[in-house]
């Protein structure tokens, strides 16, 4: 009713912002190339994929086709799919832990990933995978949230400040650990640095199956889930007693997020802000109602990604994105608190 | 309906080493308002945690007609038992009607659409909490009364047989106290059963059918509030010198408590009365009169007087220790029933009757008995036997002079001050009576220091 028609209306809205973003991106590069003739690309490739029967008019040159389908857009698809999956899980994990601290990587799941893929940069270890760096930092954050979930449960209760707490600890030793191999990474110790800033620079189309994969049904999973966080928001108390059955939803809810973040930061690095930004901007103006806030923040967060890797790529000097993500939206967000009051979070 | 709704049976909660609720029994009928008091700490918000399953018992069963909740889900408990949380602070700024429309949750699945029956819920509990004209609004921007109404309709908006509260009038004015209360006992009336903890004995007299008095875990009375709310039970789980009157508007308990010496005193033999006479149908400890007489080994002290300087005056003595003894005062005038509760002894005369010959005696007595006898707002024409019989017989007359004229209650051509003057005017008088006025200071630093200086 109300609310979905608010939903859909808004998730109208930034679906076609991040179609604009991506087509425009797509154009952006060491060459040139106009939005309509993307356009044209995208259209002609979604129809010698499905069929449409559409004819376009104009045909692009094979070389535009190739920089534009091959080069430019499995980078742009990861960056929408990564900031789509970071800013979701951002949004679920701040209104889980009702903290406006929380991001996505909150209970030590970019820290576990981390230390899967700088071992498998740093230790030469080859394992019969083209993804093994992924598949490893993917292993490695899930291991990682599951041990900070079971370290924080006690008789069967798992209290969100414990959770937390835990959280925090286990990111600090495992940043002792990242340390440590760094000491000995010798000459891969650049791989490791844009690993860990963030990159998404060299995409696949491998690289974007993988997050293709894990994130929509997950994704999915949580838009179910969105009432219930709703109710959680006002605490587990009255969660219980509006029949939410609280320790199931709260494990389903992070188990969620944490494999969306882990697919997300397996495939690209630690992308940090995004999930943390775009979240409470989206709160400041939809309002905290998840089943508007979490597709609004999703859909926002995969166009802020886009954008910012657009910039990332198209200095002289390819820059990790994680550096423009912060860069520019540490100011967005300065910039919304002081126009709007932020009273609660 | 008689038989009970809810059937709490042996009812224990540890956590660790701390027992919270000890062998705890209740039943409640259905439509029944029952009002959970006790101290700080005493278990009352344990107890509400458990009804509704979000904390788990140690030992005992809680029964919602069929329901074991012990054993139910969460969807099936909030389909029986809606809870108006104590802490009404809600951090997300949703408005109003999202947090109501919560309410429903209990009753949808996870993919329902909205329909027409949560629609008429959700309006139907806006228009009981009356909260028409702030629903809209982020919560946030209410305040703390208009959350606890819009958290009261979110659980009305649950449509359940049984409604939780605690602390419902904690954080609100004197007038929304009452109203949220109206709105509950109006739903009590529906049928509806209502459970809440409440601090404020008096709203619990006027309001619950049942008072259930918990006192460290245990319930040490459990009946009507004008059995529960009596000066023994109450000490024995409060402490201090609570007096119960009845207030003259709602014509239900007032319970006024008095610093207090004696109480300590009789501490053990309350509680252990209390505890012996539990869980029966109504229990009453004792009355006023037999826990005032345990302590009798004070001076007595006699009152003679009407109205408030009376009560004011024997309240402040039994409350310091003294026994006292009050009369003649007309048979249910607010002087005498406020003695018969808060008095050792009250001598009554019939209503518009003069004092016959047996009450003289009687009246001699008790002045001789007494070590003091007060003359407070005494009436010339009608208590003039008495006051002649008191300065007879007694050793110590005290007359009690307003501390504060503004205060002076019905001050007429009749009910005068009695001054040290009039006291003189007398046509006899006896040389061995000892005649004092309180001045400007308190009844009980006059008696003490008279009764120290003899």
């Amino acid at each position: 009713m109300r609310v979905q028609f608010r939903a859909i209306v808004w998730s109208a809205g930034l679906t076609g912002v991040l179609l604009l973003a991506v087509t425009l991106s797509a154009g952006v590069g060491p060459v040139d190339i106009a939005p309509i003739t993307v356009t044209y690309v995208l259209i002609g490739a979604i129809d010698s994929m499905i069929g449409l029967g559409v004819t376009v008019t104009q045909i692009p040159s094979s070389i535009q086709q190739t920089i534009v389908l091959s080069v430019r857009l499995p980078r742009i698809i990861l960056a929408a799919l990564v900031g789509f999956a970071l800013a979701s899980a951002g949004t679920v994990m701040q209104g889980f832990f009702r903290n406006p601290m929380a991001d996505p990587s909150i209970i030590g799941v970019s820290s576990g990933a981390a230390v899967g893929a700088v071992a498998t940069i740093v230790i030469p270890l080859q394992i019969p995978f083209g993804l093994e760096l992924q598949a490893a930092a993917f292993t490695t954050a899930v291991i990682t949230a599951f041990s900070v979930y079971v370290i924080a449960t006690r008789g069967g209760q798992t209290p969100t400040s414990t959770l937390l707490l835990a959280g925090v600890a286990v990111q600090a030793f495992l940043g002792a650990v990242i340390s440590f191999l760094l000491l000995y990474s010798g000459e891969s110790i650049q791989r490791v640095v844009y690993w860990l800033m963030g990159n998404l620079g060299g995409t696949t189309w491998g690289d974007v199956r993988v997050a293709a994969i894990v994130v929509p049904p997950v994704f999915v999973l949580l838009v179910a889930y969105a009432r219930d966080l709703n109710v959680l928001l006002l605490g587990e108390r009255d969660a219980h007693a509006l029949g939410i059955n609280v320790t199931r939803t709260k494990r389903i809810l992070l188990a969620a997020a944490s494999i969306v973040t882990a697919a997300a930061v397996a495939v690209t690095g630690v992308i940090g802000f995004v999930g943390l930004i775009v979240p409470h901007a989206m709160r400041l103006i939809v309002g905290p109602d998840h089943r508007i806030l979490l597709p609004t923040s999703a859909l926002a967060g995969a166009s802020f990604l886009v954008i910012t890797d657009t910039f990332a790529r198209s200095g002289t000097t390819a820059i990790p994105v994680g550096i423009i993500t912060a860069a520019l939206g540490a100011p967005f967000f300065l910039y919304l608190l002081r126009t709007n009051e932020v009273t609660q979070l | 309906m008689s038989s009970p709704f809810i059937t709490i049976k042996n009812l224990s909660i540890t956590r660790g080493s701390v027992t919270i609720l000890d062998e705890v029994d209740l039943t409640a009928r259905e439509g029944a308002f029952l009002g959970v008091v006790g101290p700080n700490g005493a278990g009352k918000t344990t107890l509400l945690r458990a009804i509704d399953g979000s904390i788990s018992t140690t030992t005992g069963s809680i029964h919602i007609g069929d329901i074991a909740i012990e054993s139910a889900d969460a969807t099936t408990i909030s389909q029986q038992v809606a809870s108006v949380p104590q802490d009404t602070s809600i951090s997300f700024n949703f408005d109003g009607r999202t947090i109501i429309e919560m309410g429903r949750t209990p009753h949808r699945s996870r993919f329902a659409t909205w329909t027409e029956t949560d629609d008429t819920a959700v309006e139907q509990a806006i228009n009981q909490v009356d909260a028409d004209a702030f629903v809209d609004q982020p919560v946030t921007t209410l305040s703390g009364g208009e959350q606890q109404r819009i958290l009261l309709a979110r659980a009305l908006a649950q449509q359940t047989p049984v409604l939780l509260l605690d602390e419902p009038t904690a954080s609100l004015d004197i007038h929304r106290q009452i109203q949220t209360l109206e709105s509950v006992a109006r739903l009590v009336e529906t049928g509806k059963t209502a459970i809440a903890a409440i601090h404020d004995l008096n709203l619990a007299a006027r309001y619950c059918d049942i008072i259930c008095l918990l006192t460290e875990g245990s319930i040490t009375a459990i009946g009507p509030p004008a059995e529960v709310l009596t000066t023994p039970t109450l000490a024995g789980t409060f402490g201090g010198y609570p007096v119960v009157t009845t207030d003259l508007i709602t014509g239900t308990a007032n319970v006024t408590t008095l610093p207090d010496e004696r109480a300590k005193t009789t501490d053990n033999t309350t509680n252990d009365q209390s505890t012996h006479e539990q869980h029966d149908e109504s229990t009453i400890v004792g009355d006023s009169s037999e826990y005032s007489r345990e302590t009798s080994s004070q001076p007595i002290i006699h009152i003679i007087g009407h109205g408030q300087p009376v009560i004011t005056a024997m309240s402040e003595l039994v409350a310091a220790g003294y026994t006292v003894t009050v009369g003649p005062a007309p048979a249910g005038s607010v002087t005498a029933t406020t003695a018969d509760r808060v008095a050792t002894s009250v001598m009554t005369t019939p209503a518009y009757k003069p004092i016959t010959e047996s009450m003289t005696t009687e009246l001699r007595s008790k002045i001789d008995a007494a070590a003091a006898v007060v003359l407070a707002n005494v009436d010339l024409t009608k208590d003039a036997n008495a006051i002649v019989t008191a300065v007879d017989y007694a050793e110590n007359i005290i007359t009690l002079t307003q501390q504060d004229p503004q205060q002076k209650p019905q001050q007429d051509a009749t009910h005068n001050n009695l001054t040290q003057t009039s006291i003189d005017e007398l046509p006899y008088s006896r040389d061995t009576v000892n005649t004092k006025t309180t001045d400007d200071k308190s009844i009980v630093s006059v008696i003490e220091e008279l009764l120290a200086s003899d």
